[in-house]
């Protein structure tokens, strides 16, 4: 199957996107990777009038530490392999790290990016519930220049976000999480490759006594978007996280839930399975703290 | 001086020779074709289950540029000379003498034009100079559709009122057939305790990679139509699109050297097989179509989807007196196709690897608004298997047996073969009983056991299965194109090379190595000498194509028996050549030679240049050349059933033992294999790493019809699986650690010894995880009935018993 | 069709100048274009993995690219393997491990084994096949693919290295 036809145009930089943007108005998709693009092209669900290439872009795709602002900055045309692969992130961000680990396969990995896959905001998406959890900022630079939205308010709809027409995601902002802190990224798929049946981003900080001083709690593939499962991240925090606190959590996941019943199962099953995971990403986030080396990302 | 006696290429482990030049990207598959002046041809396909068509607008179509033609179904019908879509397995519209099978049929054409009836059914074509083009023409296709009620569930088309699928048919069933064997009324009175269930198949198919292509060049000048086609019965496509591109004088020239994976589901006559030929004709012009994977998953035939209703008469200690089993087999729209065939099969092997002397199977093909149903690997008897292998374990739980004792109580035993089934065919040899015992060693039972205890105190469900299937193989039947015979042309050329002739195709089994092993035995020439020409229907003798594991039966055999002849030749030659009696002459290196005098030698290409150069110098009455035809009938099946169905269709009966330890997660549903093992008895065995090869893949499409691969429907007839997306195949990572073992009881039918190999595998894992399943969630009392094993339905299941929590 | 744009990419280390309409796949390009028809399409949706190609050294769906991405890449497709007639150690170690049947899927199969061991040199077993799920095979069921990938491994081992 192949796309419809379109002009194309490799964009220099960013201020150049910005301007082919503004020039050609709604019909303008931006290409980095492509890898979810050129399919949803092929299949012509996407038809767009003019394609407006950044993904040759200079410098917009290190991962770096900023220690002044407590964040990693990691260009939006990182690849979800680079990520994977940066000891930064692995250091600092893990479970970003595993989150990359587990999108798609190495194809995909390697060419598709984070601001690619965040601004096509698939519900089953990875990323967002990862910047979720881990109370990521998107940077989005226009015309009137950069804005910064937290990842909690970035996602509208099914694919849609509050990107505007003639806005460029440049970089993701993330907060290093402290030290003691430790999360996990679990995802559940119909076979290898697949989209997510469901997955929870789990992000705990706990003080030496091990009480939970603060929570990140998001589910992908639960609802049109990323859902950050605010309750839940409440009923965890100030208190040790005993077995009848996971419970009471547990219960708050399933009912911030609200996925689509498709192929992979119906509503009631993938809230169940949201809640399956978040209990499992607990004990994982828990085991890690205490220093235990436990495998995340798939779940099979 | 003579050559030393070589080992056998047959039995050895033999490296392919088709693999360099596939390594090296060398080969060419069907849509790799291009001919000068090439035309691009789509297919526009209903995007609705179920309506009336009001009118199909190219226009707009047309006027775009780069759109050379396009084709509706009434101007098909307008054209005169094409007729409905000749049927396909069977080779009329009469084939049976009895009435039984009765079925209907349905004129078809290459597009729909009166009526749609799945969605996926093709309804127009457009030609363009690319395909970009084309499919932005397809876009530009304007069709009126009038809906109807769709039927697609086959209860519901069961209904009295249902809405009908085709109006001149008093209901929707297109198929019925009966069979049954002993007194199974006296069995069911006889029993002590009768089981009954309700077991469902789900509808999954085959899904070659390489998707189905169609290149046709009309040459006007000479009526020759050339014909590319990926398809695994070139020879019956070649009289298929005679017979329906009635064009007095055409000539059809098919070729299908080589496909990209066909699993049964390249076995059926499809439209663009007649509507790229068409197109050819119709516009002077070579024609191409590629289908897309979307097409495919509508457009290509789905199998599978049976529902039995089946019941056994059982004694207390687990012996089965009689089974009964309803089937209702889901299978879409009528279309020529391996469908019908596969689901009489279902009804022939439902008693499966057991010695039941009672036996009545009844089989209703029912259309209804989805895909058309067809042959995948497996062909019916894994549906059979399922079913049977189910219900041995349903009668255990029902006795409190152990469901592995009701086995071996039922097995038909060593001594009882070649073992005629109540159903009528012959079973030509098994050891089923130490197949399984085997299994379970390799499983290592009593470890699982402990296992499973430990689990249970800590809430966790482990739990083993195991199962015997089998998978008849080699089909025949009688009027159809599968008739039972093979045939092969060899030819010894001057300079001493074989060239071999099968009548059949492959679609990656590898016959050009494994023939190679066989003559290169025979008539002791290099295994590099053997040069294999297959899948050309103007130079190969006629076929009824690659299904069914035919060709290491019959295909084998036949390959044997012509390498035989002309060593036949060859040596009477030679012994004129050597002045020494036939009797004493051996083969080696590419040599005859008088035994025990070294010195007196002749080289093949000697003594075939002989035949062909120096004829008088050959035996009284001998014709030149090295060349022979030979076609083997096969020996273990008949053509005639008897009045209550019962016919011998299948010849050889491999088997496969196998044993799985999973453990199911109840909060998720999903299901792990922690070991699996199978010990699969294929006979003899031609190839060892091609035979392993074969089965490992089977299972591996074994794994995805029983836990991943899914073809559902909406209520609407919409099909919910139409991609790579929603349709999940397996990938590396789905296939569990195995333990693969193989005994060698050979098939006394055929000179090698060897049986069918490559469909067990896709049998057996359906059976024996659902087993499993069911022994690991026997604390909640839970039946498997359906596949797949999803993790929603096995969460379902836990939820249900649970009481909804 | 928008106009054609010019492009520049290397294939198989010879340099290929031509056109490509914007919309134009990598895959077709490479086919139909620069001739080589050793790479496939299976899918449409890419998730099949028969297009895998090598593209400035990472493994890439050629379906899923428009030909216009490629434009000063790298391309390097199963022909672009073996040394004439030669397989090389990894389509040596295909064909001993029958890790092909019909062989439609083969290249993309080994072209993704060929950036997998590019990058890691000794996987695991497990490493194997995490790292060929973008590759449908539907003849082999995989466990001959891995065989040979860590049969490859083995042979193309360094002096001195560890497996």
């Amino acid at each position: 199957m192949y796309p419809a036809s379109f002009d194309y145009t490799v964009a220099e930089s960013v201020e150049h996107a910005i301007e082919l943007l503004q020039r050609s108005g709604e019909g303008a998709k931006l290409l980095s990777g492509g890898q979810s693009l050129v399919p949803l092209m092929k299949l012509r669900l996407v038809q767009p009038a003019h394609v407006i290439d950044i993904g040759r872009v200079g410098g917009l795709s290190d991962v770096r530490v900023d220690d002044a602002a407590g964040v990693v900055r990691i260009g939006a045309l990182a690849t979800h392999a680079q990520v994977g692969a940066s000891s930064v992130a692995r250091e600092k961000l893990p479970l970003m790290a595993e989150a990359a680990g587990v999108i798609g396969d190495a194809q995909v990995r390697g060419w598709g990016t984070l601001g690619g896959a965040l601004a096509e905001a698939d519900p089953a998406g990875d990323w967002g519930p990862v910047m979720q959890a881990l109370e990521g900022r998107v940077e989005c630079t226009g015309p009137a220049g950069v804005r910064v939205v937290d990842a909690a308010s970035f996602f509208v709809d099914a694919y849609t976000t509050v990107l505007a027409d003639d806005e460029v995601i440049t970089e993701l902002q993330v907060p290093v999480p402290s030290t003691g802190s430790a999360g996990a990224y679990l995802k559940m798929e119909r076979r290898a490759g697949d989209f997510a049946v469901a997955s929870v981003a789990v992000q705990l900080e706990l003080d030496g006594a091990g009480s939970c001083t603060k929570a990140g709690v998001a589910l992908g593939a639960a609802g049109l978007t990323p859902i950050k499962a605010v309750a839940a991240e409440e009923a965890l925090c100030g208190q040790p996280v005993a077995p009848e606190v996971v419970d009471a959590a547990a219960e708050r996941v399933t009912d911030a839930a609200n996925p689509l019943a498709d192929v992979r199962g119906s509503s009631d099953y993938k809230r169940a399975v949201c809640g399956a995971l978040f209990r499992k990403a607990v004990d994982i986030a828990l085991r890690r703290h205490w220093g235990e080396n436990v495998k995340g990302g798939h779940v099979r | 001086m003579s050559a030393a006696p070589r080992p056998p290429l047959v039995g050895t482990p033999v490296p392919r020779k088709e693999d360099p030049d596939i390594l090296r990207g060398q080969a060419r598959y069907t849509f790799d074709i291009d001919l000068p002046d090439m035309l691009h041809v789509v297919v526009y396909r209903s995007p609705a289950a179920h309506a009336r068509i009001r009118s199909v607008d190219l226009s707009k179509a047309l006027s775009l540029p780069g759109v050379v033609a396009g084709l509706t179904g009434e101007q098909v019908r307008e054209l005169g000379y094409v007729n409905p879509l000749s049927p396909f397995p069977f080779q009329s519209r009469d084939p049976f003498k009895r009435g039984n099978p009765t079925i209907k049929f349905f004129d078809h054409y290459c597009l729909a034009w009166d009526k749609v009836r799945f969605v996926g059914e093709p309804v127009a074509a457009v030609v363009a100079t690319d395909r970009y083009i084309a499919e932005d023409a397809l876009d530009l296709i304007e069709v009126d559709l009038d809906p109807l009620p769709p039927v697609v569930d086959s209860a519901a088309a069961l209904e009295p009122g249902s809405e009908r699928l085709y109006e001149d048919w008093d209901d929707n069933v297109m198929l019925t057939f009966r069979v049954s064997g002993g007194d199974v009324d006296a069995a069911f009175n006889e029993a002590d305790v009768i089981v009954r269930e309700t077991i469902h198949s789900g509808r999954f198919t085959g899904t070659p990679i390489e998707t189905r292509a169609v290149v046709a060049d009309y040459d006007a000048s000479v009526k020759t139509l050339s014909l590319w086609s990926t398809t695994q019965i070139g020879h019956a496509i070649g009289t298929l699109v005679e017979n329906t591109i009635g064009l007095p004088g055409l000539k059809v020239h098919v070729n299908f050297r080589r496909i990209g994976g066909g699993y049964g589901q390249k076995w059926a006559f499809y439209p663009e097989e007649i509507l790229v030929p068409l197109l050819s004709i119709l516009v002077n012009r070579p024609m191409k179509w590629v289908e897309t994977r979307r097409e495919h998953m509508t457009g290509t035939i789905h199998a599978r989807e049976q529902t039995h209703h089946i019941e056994a008469a059982v004694r207390r200690d687990g012996a089965i007196l009689g089974v009964r089993d309803r089937i209702v087999a889901n299978i879409g729209a009528a279309y020529p196709t391996g469908g019908l065939a596969s689901i009489v099969t279902t009804g022939m092997f439902v008693p499966g690897a057991y010695r039941i002397a009672n036996y009545e199977g009844q089989v209703q093909g029912v259309v209804t608004n989805k895909t058309p149903y067809g042959a995948h690997r497996g062909f019916g008897k894994s549906e059979a298997c399922f079913v049977i292998e189910r219900m041995v374990d349903r009668i255990a739980a029902n006795l409190d047996l152990d469901p592995v004792e009701v086995r071996r109580r039922n097995f038909i035993p060593p001594d009882a073969f070649p073992y005629r089934s109540v159903t009528g065919p012959r079973y030509d040899s098994g050891r089923y009983g130490e197949a399984l015992d085997k299994a379970l060693e390799l499983l290592d039972v009593d470890h699982w056991r402990k296992a499973q205890k430990e689990a249970a105190a800590e809430g966790r469900y482990l739990g083993i299965g195991a199962c015997l299937v089998i998978e008849p193989s080699s089909s025949t039947r009688m009027g159809s194109y599968n008739a039972g015979y093979y045939s092969v042309r060899m030819r010894m050329d001057p300079n001493g090379k074989v060239y071999v002739f099968p009548g059949g195709s492959d679609e990656g089994q590898g016959h050009a190595t494994s023939i190679s092993q066989l003559v290169g035995d025979e008539l002791q020439v290099s295994f590099d000498d053997v040069m294999v020409v297959e899948g050309d229907s103007l130079a190969c003798p006629y076929g009824s194509g690659s299904y069914s594991s035919r060709f290491s039966v019959v295909g084998t055999t036949a390959v044997t028996l012509a390498a035989r002849a002309l060593r036949e030749k060859i040596t009477q030659i030679a012994s004129v050549m050597l002045r020494h009696p036939p009797g004493g002459l051996v083969f080696a290196g590419g040599q005859v030679s008088v035994e025990g005098r070294p010195a007196e030698t002749v080289s093949l290409s000697e003594i075939a240049r002989v035949a062909y150069f120096y004829p008088f110098q050959l035996p009284e009455g001998m014709d030149p050349g090295l060349e022979t035809l030979y076609h083997f009938r096969d020996p273990n099946i008949e053509f005639e059933a008897d009045e209550r169905g019962r016919v011998a269709m299948f010849s050889s009966f491999p088997y496969d033992a196998e044993a799985a330890a999973v453990e199911v997660e109840a909060d998720t549903g999903l299901l792990r294999i922690l070991k699996f093992v199978s010990v699969h008895d294929c006979g003899n065995m031609l190839n060892p790493l091609i035979v392993r090869g074969q089965h490992v893949g089977a299972l591996a499409h074994g794994f995805g019809g029983a836990l991943y691969e899914e073809l559902p429907y909406s209520e609407e007839g919409q099909p919910l699986a139409a991609s790579f997306k929603d349709y999940f195949l397996p990938t590396a990572m789905e296939m569990p650690e195995m333990v693969l073992e193989h005994i060698e009881t050979p098939n006394p039918f055929t000179p090698g010894g060897f049986k069918g190999a490559g469909e067990t595998g896709t049998v057996g894992p359906p059976a024996v995880l659902a087993n499993a399943v069911e022994d690991a969630l026997k604390p909640l009392g839970i039946a498997v009935r359906r596949l797949p094993l999803t993790p929603h339905y096995l969460w379902s299941l836990i939820r249900e018993a649970r009481g909804n929590r | 069709m928008s106009g054609k744009a010019k492009i520049r990419i290397t294939v198989n280390g010879a340099a290929h100048e031509g056109e490509a309409p914007p919309r134009m796949l990598l895959v077709d390009y490479i086919r139909d274009v620069v001739g080589l028809k050793g790479t496939r399409y299976g899918c449409d949706t890419s998730n099949c993995g028969s297009c895998t190609v090598v593209m400035d050294g990472k493994s890439a769906k050629s379906c899923t690219f428009l030909a216009v991405q490629a434009d000063g890449r790298e391309v390097t497709t199963i022909e672009g393997l073996a040394d004439g007639s030669e397989l090389n150690p990894l389509q040596a170690a295909f064909q001993e491990t029958h890790a092909l049947q019909c062989g439609f899927c083969t290249s993309g199969m080994v072209m993704s084994a060929h950036a997998l061991l590019a990058h890691n040199p000794a996987p695991s077993a497990e490493e194997i096949r995490e790292g060929i799920i973008g590759n449908l095979c539907r003849c082999t069921g995989y466990v001959p693919v891995t065989e040979a990938v860590q049969s490859a491994a083995r042979r193309m081992k360094p002096e001195g290295g560890t497996p």
